[in-house]
């Protein structure tokens, strides 16, 4: 694929990923290897919708030195770190979809249920241990919990989701918002002893937690 | 005047026309509200109600220009509980502050007591009131506050919220508001001069 091609489909998977509403705003990030020394990231502070592909940062993943005027993504050494350490994995979505986040909250490691599933982010969802947004422990953080496995839940941020193309990673990130969704409705519930999730029961639940 | 009006109306559309939205202009303020005509109001006038609210803030907060208070969804529960809800999630400390209070009264000072060193706080009854510089930034402070108020009931399902401590999340509300200030003064500055 040349390097036009993958501008072209990190734009397009953005406005996917608004769409699918595994993102808002500018906020989250897509990178995509280029080969062995290169990779091209979603600039900072864009938003999906006007992204174009002369907008994407052409970065190099050994010295984070970058091309052009825009400047890369925050969490840029995530991706970098990644694409370095895993030769497996061609690119990476880093976003803040809603469950997922819910998850983040609650720093909870989830079992994978699914034989489908545990291809795709292994036997648990794990959770990175808590560091400020862009900075090395962050960094740190993801990659430890992002052994041998395809995705991990950052605490109190967000979700990191790879694949061997963009395509597995969409597949990933959309797994694990599913996943984390059902965890949550089934804890619901148990709790309401009813066999259908039932939005309003939930906040009756909580209501008379925190009573 | 008439494009600050169209930006309102256009903000007051995407909220299902089901918030108040306001924009300070000056020594005015445009304010679009359910089922009513959009108005412009001076700050020195008496005014009523939500208006008082949105008033007051423009008054006391003279970086504040734009409120807009909003019911979403699980931001109702939050208020209808009155509970803080601490800061669990690194977009909600950054952008709304190290914690989301909640205000038993719904009167103009309760709430502005509320939103000292806050971009947003909720409101028994009324919902949130979310305010920033520009109405960009009270449209994000709303929509972070949904996602939060949705996060931190859902964690709670599942035991409960772990939050981020007093300091970090302090810390990232001062670097957001900084570095947004920066990014965000040519848009701000188009929308009061746009006069």
């Amino acid at each position: 694929m040349t390097e036009n091609q993958i501008r072209e489909i990190i734009v397009a998977a953005g406005k996917e990923l608004v769409e699918r509403q595994l993102v808002q705003g500018t906020w989250g990030n897509i990178s995509v290897r280029v080969d062995a020394d290169t990779m091209l990231v979603t600039p900072s502070g864009v938003d999906y919708g006007r992204m174009k592909e002369e907008d994407l940062v052409l970065m190099n993943i050994h010295t984070l030195e970058y091309v052009g005027d825009r400047k890369p993504s925050s969490e840029k050494d995530i991706h970098a770190a990644l694409l370095r350490q895993r030769p497996a994995i061609n690119a990476v979505i880093h976003s803040h979809p809603s469950y997922c986040s819910s998850i983040a909250a609650a720093r909870m490691e989830i079992p994978v249920r699914d034989p489908k599933g545990k291809e795709l982010v292994g036997e648990t969802i794990r959770i990175a241990n808590y560091s400020l947004p862009s900075t090395k422990w962050l960094m740190t953080s993801a990659i430890e919990a992002m052994q041998d496995r395809n995705a991990c839940i950052l605490a109190n941020h967000g979700v990191i989701a790879a694949g061997k193309d963009l395509d597995q990673a969409f597949e990933v990130i959309s797994y694990m918002e599913q996943a984390c969704k059902e965890y949550i409705q089934d804890a619901v519930k148990e709790q309401t002893s009813s066999d259908k999730f039932e939005l309003e029961k939930m906040f009756e639940l909580f209501l008379n937690i925190k009573k | 005047m008439t494009e600050l009006i169209e930006r309102v109306r256009a903000y007051f559309e995407e909220y299902d026309k089901l918030a108040t939205v306001a924009l300070r202009i000056k020594d005015q303020m445009i304010v679009a509200q359910p089922e009513k005509e959009i108005k412009v109001i001076p700050l020195n006038k008496k005014a009523e109600g939500l208006n008082k609210i949105c008033q007051k803030i423009f008054k006391m907060k003279k970086s504040i220009n734009a409120v807009i208070i909003s019911s979403l969804c699980h931001t109702k529960v939050i208020a209808q509980s009155c509970v803080t809800v601490p800061p669990i999630l690194d977009d909600l400390a950054q952008i709304v502050g190290p914690s989301v209070r909640s205000s038993k009264k719904g009167g103009a000072t309760s709430i502005l007591f509320k939103l000292i060193g806050r971009n947003a706080c909720v409101v028994k009854n009324k919902g949130a009131v979310a305010i920033g510089r520009t109405l960009d930034e009270a449209d994000t402070a709303t929509k972070v506050l949904e996602k939060g108020a949705k996060a931190y009931i859902e964690s709670t399902m599942i035991g409960g919220a772990k939050p981020i401590s007093k300091i970090e999340s302090t810390l990232m509300h001062i670097v957001y508001k900084l570095k947004y200030s920066k990014q965000d003064q040519s848009e701000k500055l188009e929308e009061l001069n746009n006069d």
